[in-house]
């Protein structure tokens, strides 16, 4: 398993600490206090379309080079507090890291709080910052105040920059895909295709133990994916068509929407679930012989995460001193020790550990990048997020 | 001696609902207020994705309440009905027990400590004591080993992520606040009044039913109200132990506002589940009062000489 985060104490058998923390932290629901206070409070929030918590990283400020507290609204488990820590020191700044499920949830949460929801840096993946920029929600960045900046691989900021806006409001934090993760105990012949995933979904003992993705656009993606059709189709045709294969081949097998599947799926409340690859090798990791990973096929999804600053932010400064930071290739390795992304920050790969498990799901063959699709938003978001909530109270029933 | 003038012995009188100004303020503030942003934005219209702002309120309509009431939401509403009057009537069956005991059985001097244990729950958080169901209940979970290992189950306990699951962490969540009001009620009833029913004859079933059940029904009122409300608009458990299966209301409302940036339906599913609890309420307190009303008829006594 991974660290411990220092924040949360608890007495209980190691099995079920690791669990417990892993839930705390990773489905984000709960705001822990400061190490100082060491209390646990409820915040208002969920899974199935919840919210964040807060784990703050206390560090005795000494030298004050930028000062003041860092506020950072981004995914669970999505940086290594070891850099935290690290950074809060040498700069003395005060870590605040609050967490979403969904780029949704965090845009809707930044709207309706507006400057007073205190967030200097968010992480939205690519295609939402044109969203937030029509939102007024970001702040232009200042590309000379992250020289670190260039150390980005220059295809993955193509893709990130697809729209023309993304390149100017953020820069790259991590990429990925998607695939699935299952319980070879229980499926034993292996998955190639989303057409089998959706087959082996329907089988007696799979069926009621299957996991899907909170996010939308990987939902609908599934069936676009399978049947050879633009992942980024505007098309009502074939949207409709999306609609009607999910609501009859997958809503009766599903058990629940879940972003974050591999611990669940490890407890045995799942056999096969969607997922993306850093959190699908968190449970490839726990039992290489049991637990295995495909990426998606014959297509399947690229999506690029990204650091932006918020037009609200009161600590600019910081902020632009934390991206630069994690920019920096041995950071950006421990970064990818700890999340399982690719960081797309050249040079990194040279500070990763030789022993670093199961590699293979973190940085793709050139075969799989070949499946590779970048999704981006468009005029069909809103009618991705109908099929999605009808498919969700399909599957309620 | 000179009469003093009555206005120079007057004292300074503040109107009498100045007491309850504060908390007026505070209600005004963050209850009704909101409350009718969530009406107004009830019959607003969702703008699309990549506008400025996620409610359109130029044109109002009640396209929202039509969309509530279709088919597939109308399920997830019967189902958070269902739960919440299930849960509650659970807690009551579970709760008066313990109550009855602690306020009759238990010797005054044990009894703070006893009821101190009851909220003792309450010590860790909410959302704490729910996850903890997670790892008893999971497939590979200590219940469904220990379930197997004595033969008593075939396979994996299967209850998580179903309404199964949710029945059971809301009526875990819930019960204290059933036996609060209910041993409040219990424990001022005097004991004088019991041991006078059982002297004039009474049994102990006719005792409960005619003398103690009356007596603490404002009591018994108060905890059903106490567990129906927050239950029925329950977010957090079914979040933790529903899965897709168990989804309420609650979570309905979160989706829209949260996921799907649709806060005119979410608005108005909002509406809809406070008219629901107010309707389920409404039904409740007549089938009550009705019941009352025949009892009270059934066992009336004349007490004029004939």
């Amino acid at each position: 398993m991974k660290k411990e985060v220092e924040t949360i104490r608890l007495l209980a058998p190691r099995a079920t600490a690791n669990h417990l923390r892993y839930q705390l932290t990773r489905r984000g629901f709960i705001r822990v206090g400061s190490a100082a206070a060491g209390g646990l409070l409820l915040a208002a929030c969920g899974d199935g379309g919840g919210s964040g918590g807060t784990e703050t990283t206390a560090v005795a400020t000494t030298a004050a080079e930028v000062g003041g507290d860092l506020s950072i609204y981004t995914w669970a488990e999505y940086q290594n507090p070891d850099n935290t820590e690290a950074f809060a020191a040498a700069n003395g700044v005060n870590v605040i890291i609050d967490i979403y499920e969904s780029n949704e949830a965090a845009i809707a949460k930044l709207e309706l709080a507006g400057a007073s929801a205190g967030y200097d840096i968010v992480v939205p993946t690519s295609g939402f910052i044109k969203l937030m920029v029509a939102k007024d929600l970001l702040l232009e960045l200042d590309m000379a105040r992250l020289p670190n900046s260039a150390n980005i691989d220059p295809a993955i900021a193509a893709l990130q920059n697809a729209d023309g806006i993304a390149g100017k409001y953020s820069v790259v934090k991590d990429w990925g895909s998607t695939g699935w993760v299952y319980d070879a105990s229980v499926i034993t012949e292996p998955l190639a295709t989303w057409g089998d995933f959706l087959t082996v979904a329907a089988q007696p003992d799979v069926s009621g133990l299957v996991s899907i993705l909170g996010a939308p656009g990987d939902v609908t993606g599934i069936v676009f994916w399978r049947d050879g059709i633009d992942w980024n189709t505007t098309d009502p045709a074939d949207l409709d068509h999306a609609e009607e294969v999910l609501l009859a081949e997958l809503a009766p097998h599903i058990k629940a929407f879940d972003s974050y599947p591999a611990l669940s799926l490890v407890a045995g409340e799942y056999v096969l679930s969607q997922a993306w690859n850093g959190d699908a090798r968190v449970a490839v990791i726990e039992d290489p012989e049991r637990y295995k990973w495909g990426l998606g096929a014959p297509k399947t999804e690229l999506w690029v995460d990204t650091w932006a600053i918020l037009k609200s932010a009161a600590n600019v400064d910081a902020a632009y001193a934390w991206i630069n930071n994690i920019l920096d290739p041995a950071v950006a390795a421990k970064e990818t020790e700890w999340h399982g992304y690719d960081t797309a920050v050249m040079g990194a790969q040279d500070f990763l550990p030789a022993d670093l498990p199961a590699p293979e799901i973190i940085f793709f063959t050139e075969e799989e990048k070949s499946r590779l699709v970048a999704g981006e938003v468009n005029e069909a978001q809103d009618r991705i997020v109908e099929i999605y909530n009808n498919l969700q109270a399909a599957a309620g029933i | 001696m000179a009469v003093m003038a009555p206005t120079a012995r007057r004292k300074l009188r503040l109107p009498r609902f100045i007491m309850a100004v504060p908390s007026m303020i505070w209600y005004v503030a963050f209850f009704v207020v909101p409350l009718l942003v969530i009406v107004l934005y009830s019959f607003g219209y969702k703008p699309p994705a990549t506008a400025a702002s996620s409610i359109g309120l130029d044109r109002l309509s009640f396209d929202n309440y039509t969309n509530t009431f279709s088919a597939t939401f109308n399920q997830t509403f019967i189902a958070t009905i269902r739960i919440a009057v299930t849960g509650t009537l659970l807690c009551l069956l579970v709760g008066f027990p313990l109550a009855y005991f602690l306020a009759t059985r238990t010797s005054p001097r044990y009894r703070g400590v006893l009821l101190g244990l009851v909220i003792v729950p309450f010590w860790t958080s909410f959302l704490l004591r729910t996850f903890a169901w997670r790892i008893l209940l999971a497939a590979n979970g200590p219940a469904s080993t220990f379930l197997q290992s004595i033969g008593f189950l075939d396979e994996p306990l299967r209850v998580l992520d179903t309404r199964g699951a949710v029945q059971l962490g809301v009526l875990y969540n819930y019960l204290p606040l059933m036996i609060f009001p209910l041993f409040v009620a219990l424990d001022r009833l005097d004991p004088a009044l019991r041991e006078a029913s059982k002297d004039l004859g009474a049994g102990r079933i006719a005792t409960f039913f005619q003398v103690t059940l009356p007596l603490v029904m404002p009591g018994v009122v108060a905890g059903l109200l106490l567990v129906f409300i927050p239950l029925a608009g329950e977010y957090v458990t079914p979040a933790v132990l529903g899965g897709a299966k168990g989804l309420m209301a609650g979570g309905l409302v979160a989706s829209q506002f949260l996921a799907a940036l649709n806060w005119a339906l979410g608005s108005a599913m909002a509406v809809v589940l406070i008219l629901l609890i107010l309707v389920v309420i409404g039904v409740f307190a007549a089938a009550g009062l009705i019941v009352r009303t025949i009892v009270r008829r059934n066992r009336k006594v004349e007490l004029a000489a004939k």
